[in-house]
């Protein structure tokens, strides 16, 4: 028993070792293409932005002044610089609303695929391998689960659930793993019949040591970039269900709800819906810029050699 | 034959290592069942190179398949035993079977780039082979549970050492290039020199070799065959060699056993399958090779084609095929006729002056006395 978990601690750490070796060879694809690294130079813009809010900025992102309500973006007339993009209804920071914003994005969005990618590639991985019982119990349950339109699903569970950042990422994750489900279970099913698994399994493997270093290995790239595509999915579905009030509650800052209190005072003061609807769209566009080039790069199927 | 001596000394220290019973592997198909395997029985010998010989779908790759008990549903073995080291592995549990595979009998297959996980580079799947059945750690130098990071790097260090003796060892040259390299940078022939080397890692006692040289041109193919001879001379290793070119067979190994419609037809060393073959199967199989001679000779096709496995005729599988085919040919099970000592024959013909048949056991008997 110790000898085969030292053995898979063993593999994995050869792959790590392999992983470490590529990144050279990935920066250097990354570099070829401009558009790519331009959206991961954004999302990792975002992604600094939510981990350093606290030091970054200046203003309450909860509590503003009523005597400053709808300051006008800073090169606007009667704009200040000390509110860049202005202020919203009560008198609160935009700028520093929708930096604290990106944190609740993106933690939603981590967290929720994380754990899709998780159940669903275990489950996948084994529904594919093992067949039988299981694939067919797994598999319908996710044709069910695919049966409803992700938005009312997820309208649906917060309604039962209630609002707030748990019962958020519980719904998502529920119907998310569907999709992983699939991938993982499709690739299985492919590499499975290939002769290098006969061959593992002439070697003297167990099943669980082909499923997870011989297969897994040559399935987790595309589940990878499945990943980054999903994310900014999640992404959008998070602010879409702030924007109805089923998401993250005010006055905690989320993208969604800023749009959604913003809609009000859209003629008398444009930019409090306007600047957290450009961000959501920066960076949905930028994780899906740099989502698709992942695949470009390290989908073996599309390299030519 | 210049290697006469040689294989008499073989002969001499006969001792069963693998012995097949009976072997039937059956598979269910809308047709009917079809028996791949329909009782197949043979021994192979310590250190000796057995060839077995047969058309495509003669059952001889699900035979070798049988041995490692990797008949995939619905097919299975339904009867037979076979005896690996005093164990009939078909009586094993899964997880006994699993120590054996690999560990006691390798395997290397047709389509070396195929079997070669493409995720990992070649000199890390050698070195992982290691690991599967903890053989590094049986090592007497290497710690068994290395704590820390100084000893596991110093017991990975001596395993790549390993890795670079087996790859120099089965032929590729600068191992230490090409211990990083990935199997879609591997030509054909190294390729598959590479999965003699996996396959070696554990230093099995049978090396099954299902048609290791049928994806490789010519030259390689000598090479190829040239590194399993010196390995079967340099650690004892016993190779069964399954092929459907009966030249290769002949050239290569000791023993050759001819099977046709899943069953064995005729078995005995080279010399006398292919100097004296008995079974008019054997003697179609040998006229039909092409030949590289000055006069221009045609080959001469069996007529006819292989039977439906789900409908094999009664008594003689070949006899629908057979010049020679006599009413008798057409019914009852034919026993296999010795005709000398090891040269066995399911033919009637070989009846005649044969020794009496042998209905019972089918495997060759040792035959000490006679040497």
């Amino acid at each position: 028993m110790t000898a085969r978990a030292t053995y898979w601690g063993k593999a994995w750490r050869i792959r790590l070792r392999l992983w470490r070796r590529g990144f050279a060879e990935f920066g250097y694809a990354l570099w070829q293409r401009p558009v790519v690294l331009l959206g991961g130079i954004v999302v990792l813009a975002f992604l600094l932005a939510a981990l350093l809010a606290d030091q970054i900025t200046i203003h309450n992102p909860m509590r503003g002044s009523l005597l400053l309500r709808f300051e006008p973006p800073a090169w606007q007339a009667g704009g200040k610089w000390a509110y860049p993009l202005g202020t919203d209804d009560q008198g609160r920071d935009l700028l520093t609303r929708i930096i604290f914003g990106t944190r609740v994005s993106l933690a939603v969005g981590l967290l929720t695929v994380g754990i899709s990618v998780g159940v669903g590639t275990v489950l996948g991985a084994a529904a594919g391998y093992y067949r039988g019982w299981l694939d067919e119990l797994l598999s319908r349950f996710a044709d069910l689960l695919l049966a409803f339109p992700f938005l009312i699903f997820a309208i649906g569970v917060m309604a039962f659930l209630g609002p707030g950042f748990p019962n958020l990422v519980m719904a998502l994750a529920f119907k998310g793993w569907v999709e992983f489900f699939r991938l993982a279970r499709g690739e299985m099913l492919a590499e499975r019949a290939k002769e290098y698994v006969f061959a593992a399994r002439v070697a003297g493997q167990g099943d669980v040591a082909i499923i997870a270093s011989e297969i897994l290995p040559n399935i987790i790239q595309s589940i990878f970039v499945l990943g980054t595509l999903r994310l900014g999915y999640m992404i959008i579905m998070e602010a879409s269900l702030s924007f109805i009030g089923l998401g993250i509650q005010p006055p905690t800052p989320a993208w969604g709800s800023m749009v959604a209190s913003g809609r009000d005072y859209m003629l008398r003061a444009w930019w409090v819906a306007t600047f957290p609807g450009l961000a959501i769209l920066l960076l949905v566009m930028a994780i899906n810029v740099f989502g698709e080039g992942l695949r470009d790069i390290l989908d073996p199927r599309l390299k030519i050699e | 034959m210049h290697e006469t001596s040689e294989q008499s000394q073989h002969m001499s220290d006969r001792q069963a290592l693998l012995q097949v019973q009976n072997l039937e592997t059956v598979f269910p198909t809308r047709r009917g069942l079809v028996r791949a395997v329909a009782g197949v029985s043979l021994t192979l010998h310590a250190s000796e190179i057995l060839g077995i010989v047969g058309e495509s779908g003669c059952g001889k790759s699900v035979t070798l398949l049988s041995i490692l008990r990797l008949i995939s549903s619905p097919g299975r073995i339904r009867g037979g035993q076979i005896i690996f080291r005093g164990r009939d592995l078909l009586t094993l549990s899964a997880r006994e079977m699993r120590h054996v595979r690999g560990k006691d009998i390798a395997m290397v297959f047709q389509d070396p780039l195929s079997t070669l996980n493409p995720a990992f580079p070649v000199g890390e799947q050698i070195r992982e082979s290691l690991h599967i059945h903890g053989i590094s750690s049986a090592e007497p130098h290497a710690s068994p549970q290395p704590r820390g990071w100084t000893l596991r790097r110093a017991r990975a260090t001596s395993e790549e050492e390993r890795v670079l003796r087996l790859m120099s060892e089965v032929g590729i040259a600068s191992p230490m290039d090409r211990y990083r390299e990935y199997p879609h940078q591997f030509s054909g022939g190294m390729q598959q020199r590479a999965l003699i080397a996996i396959a070696l890692a554990c230093e099995p006692k049978v090396l099954l070799a299902d048609e290791p040289t049928t994806s490789l041109d010519v030259t390689i193919q000598a090479q190829i065959m040239d590194l399993l001879r010196r390995i079967n001379r340099e650690h004892g290793t016993a190779v069964v060699l399954v092929t459907h070119n009966l030249d290769l067979a002949a050239e290569f190994c000791q023993r050759i056993v001819v099977m046709y419609a899943g069953r064995l037809v005729e078995m005995g060393t080279v010399e006398q399958v292919i100097e004296s073959p008995r079974h008019p199967y054997t003697r179609g199989l040998l006229t039909c090779i092409p030949r590289i001679s000055a006069e221009r000779r045609r080959i001469q096709p069996i007529p006819g084609a292989v039977p439906d496995l789900a409908a094999v005729p009664p008594g003689c599988a070949f006899a629908p095929r057979c010049s020679n085919a006599r009413p008798a040919c057409q019914t009852g099970s034919i026993p296999l006729f010795e005709m000398e000592t090891g040269h066995r024959v399911r033919c009637l013909d070989g009846g005649r002056d044969g020794r009496q048949p042998d209905g019972t056991s089918n495997a060759a008997p040792p035959q000490q006395s006679s040497e």
